[in-house]
């Protein structure tokens, strides 16, 4: 039995010194352990609690490296195009490059998410991108009436084929698959809103949206209508 | 097993899966010490089967548009061998999509629950189920009694229930607004993790004295922890703040529900710097407090609050991702800066006496985190009583004054046991 006299209390035997005052204690300590000695290496030598730590460290510093470089080259540029300024905001075409080279490193290639919401924050930071580029170019508008109804297009036909053939991750899938479904009808709202010119690719877009959710209702409507109940549930 | 299940989070688990994350884990564990080593084979198997029992356990979570559901899992939990410190954070990716985990070591059952899951009391069902099964496997002669819920039984629809909607009564809404608590402050372990320390009493002895000074047990210990962190960190300063424990409620003991998920309110002891210290006062102060708030009158209305805020028709369309923000900036506000630690007292576990002989002892370890970086679980089996001090931060000073106070003042005899991981932050 061991005992810290300076505390007053009696130690667990697998101790060596006291936890409360941090003196050690006499005699040895017995080999059946009340707790893991949390030093334990594997066979190459690393710390075992600690791989999870240097694997979270190593992918923050990643993430701040590339943090830093954004902010460094949107700097650089602002003050080149305000140095250089003659009436063209060149530096936006910059900027929004880097913004969406920049989410698609960390929400496409970097991320651990589901192939259906990769697909998703692409199609939507895509778009915008396109959408700020036609906005630049004066008498320009093929990337808002063709570029963005093509873009929701292909990304609502690929999550559907997605959804139809991967039947073990339907679950995983149909959260972001009705998203990208309802962002489908957007180029005919626009449309109608008069910002796009062009209606045969928005009428595609919107057409494949609703084939697309037409073909879940048709093909797993107890299924499909059961989840929308929990997905919807408030 | 109804294979296509699904429940919504319970008006307390709803804040759960927003806040957790490495530091702040939202994870408590439970762990039953027998007098044998374990079988990990039996242990598996007991695990299999008990889950089956447990419906609201064996789940994943889910993201809804507004709310995170939990459905139903069948996948095996599998259990592991102890590797990390208690109360870690759970990535159901690595874990079959669990938020629980069971663990093993030497003659020790550890069971973590996400508190989105459960309260203490319903993880206690949990693992009284799991050591009557893993002893009648093992080939013991035990017999459950009315305390255990069989493996074998069809669980009934009010151990799933969400009690706070049905003890839900319209009723004056309280203020929000409290005020902001002593903080503890330390230097936060790095790699994270967590530093418990647990001082094993006689139940008899504890409760002779705190009945010799006419308070409850608990009261007691709030008033020990209260002394502890006054004297170690504010004796000698200028404080304004008060200090405020959290003192978690189970109330099944005041309204008669039988859900196994959460279903507890939290009342907060608060002593200002400026009164008085001496120990009979706090111990008077405390008692008048827990006596006042812990009536049905003074908790009906937290019940209120917490309903109305949840059926509020905003809350309920904002998208969940805005949500999420929200709540993390309201727990941040409302939920870690008014308190100054969480002391949670689960109780005596009651095993049948043919369980009983094979059990040693029982441990709750609170999750401990950066904004509320020491915790004080208690729980007792068979007239042991464990007071497990859970702690994120380096600084052992409140721990030593807590188990001092009690051996040296109190003369109360303490056995200390201790996961080291201070020791072993120190080699880093």
């Amino acid at each position: 039995m061991k005992n810290c006299k300076r505390c007053s209390v009696e130690l667990d035997d697998a101790l060596t010194r006291c936890p409360l005052c941090q003196q050690p204690v006499e005699g040895e300590a017995i080999e059946e352990r009340t707790f893991p000695l949390y030093g334990q290496r594997n066979e190459k030598g690393e710390l075992i609690e600690d791989h999870d730590h240097k694997a979270r460290h190593r992918k923050r510093r990643l993430q701040n490296n590339f943090v830093f470089g954004t902010i460094l080259l949107l700097s650089v540029t602002i003050v080149m195009n305000a140095m250089t300024f003659n009436g063209d905001y060149w530096g936006v075409y910059v900027i929004s490059s880097v913004l969406y080279l920049w989410f698609s490193v960390k929400h496409t290639i970097l991320s651990n998410n589901r192939a259906c919401r990769k697909i998703l924050l692409q199609a939507v930071s895509l778009s915008v991108f396109l959408a700020v580029i036609d906005v630049m170019i004066p008498d320009f508008h093929s990337l808002i009436d063709y570029g963005i109804p093509v873009v929701l297009t292909a990304a609502v036909g690929v999550e559907g084929m997605l959804l139809h053939f991967r039947k073990s991750r339907w679950k995983s899938y149909v959260r972001d698959f009705f998203v990208m479904d309802l962002l489908g009808y957007i180029p005919i709202l626009l449309f109608v809103v008069g910002i796009i010119d062009v209606l045969w690719p928005s009428v595609v877009a919107a057409m494949v949206s609703f084939l697309t959710i037409s073909s879940q209702f048709a093909f797993s409507f107890k299924r499909f209508k059961d989840e929308l109940r929990r997905l919807l549930h408030h | 097993m109804n294979t296509n299940q699904w429940y919504r989070l319970d008006n307390a688990a709803k804040i759960f899966p927003t806040i957790s994350r490495i530091e702040n884990s939202a994870t408590y564990r439970l762990a039953i010490t027998l007098i044998e080593e374990i079988d990990p084979d039996i242990l598996q198997k007991s695990v299999d089967q008990t889950l089956t029992r447990y419906p609201t356990l064996a789940v994943w979570l889910r993201r809804g548009y507004f709310w995170y559901f939990f459905e139903n899992n069948e996948n095996q939990l599998l259990i592991e061998t102890e590797t990390r410190t208690p109360c870690g954070h759970i990535d159901p990716i690595y874990n079959n999509g669990y938020l629980m985990k069971v663990f093993y070591f030497g003659k020790r059952i550890s069971v973590e629950t996400h508190h989105s899951l459960s309260d203490g009391s319903g993880a206690i069902e949990f693992i009284k189920t799991l050591t009557y099964t893993y002893l009648k496997m093992s080939g013991k002669e035990v017999d459950p009694g009315d305390e255990i819920l069989l493996p074998d039984e069809i669980p009934s629809r009010y151990e799933s229930e969400d009690s706070f909607h049905k003890y839900y009564q319209p009723c004056e809404r309280q203020p929000i607004k409290e005020e902001d608590a002593f903080m503890i402050r330390g230097t936060v372990f790095k790699p994270f993790g967590n530093h418990v320390d647990t001082g094993v009493v006689d139940v008899q002895e504890i409760r002779k004295l705190a009945k010799s000074n006419g308070v409850t047990i608990t009261t007691y210990l709030v008033a020990r922890l209260i002394r502890s962190v006054y004297e170690e960190s504010m004796q000698f300063g200028l404080y304004t703040e008060p200090i405020k424990i959290a003192v978690p409620v189970n109330l099944r003991g005041i309204f008669p529900s039988k859900t196994l998920r959460n279903f507890f309110s939290v009342v907060h002891v608060v002593v200002k710097p400026d009164e008085s210290m001496e120990f009979a006062d706090l111990l008077k102060s405390i008692q008048a407090q827990l006596v006042e708030k812990t009536k049905k009158e003074s908790l009906y209305p937290k019940i209120a609050d917490h309903v109305e805020s949840e059926r509020f028709f905003l809350s309920r369309f904002i998208p969940l991702g805005l949500k999420n923000i929200i709540l993390r900036f309201a727990y941040r506000r409302y939920g870690t800066k008014v308190k100054t630690a969480t002391i949670s007292n689960l109780g005596r576990v009651a095993f049948p006496d043919s369980v009983s002989q094979w059990v040693d002892r029982m441990e709750v370890v609170f999750y401990p985190s950066t904004g509320s970086p020491l915790n004080l679980g208690i729980s007792s089996v068979n007239d042991k009583m464990s007071i497990s001090i859970s702690r994120c931060i380096v600084e052992p000073g409140i721990t030593k004054r807590f188990f001092r106070g009690l051996s040296k003042e109190d003369g109360i005899h303490v056995k200390i046991y201790s996961n080291e991981w201070e020791a072993f932050h120190e080699k880093l």
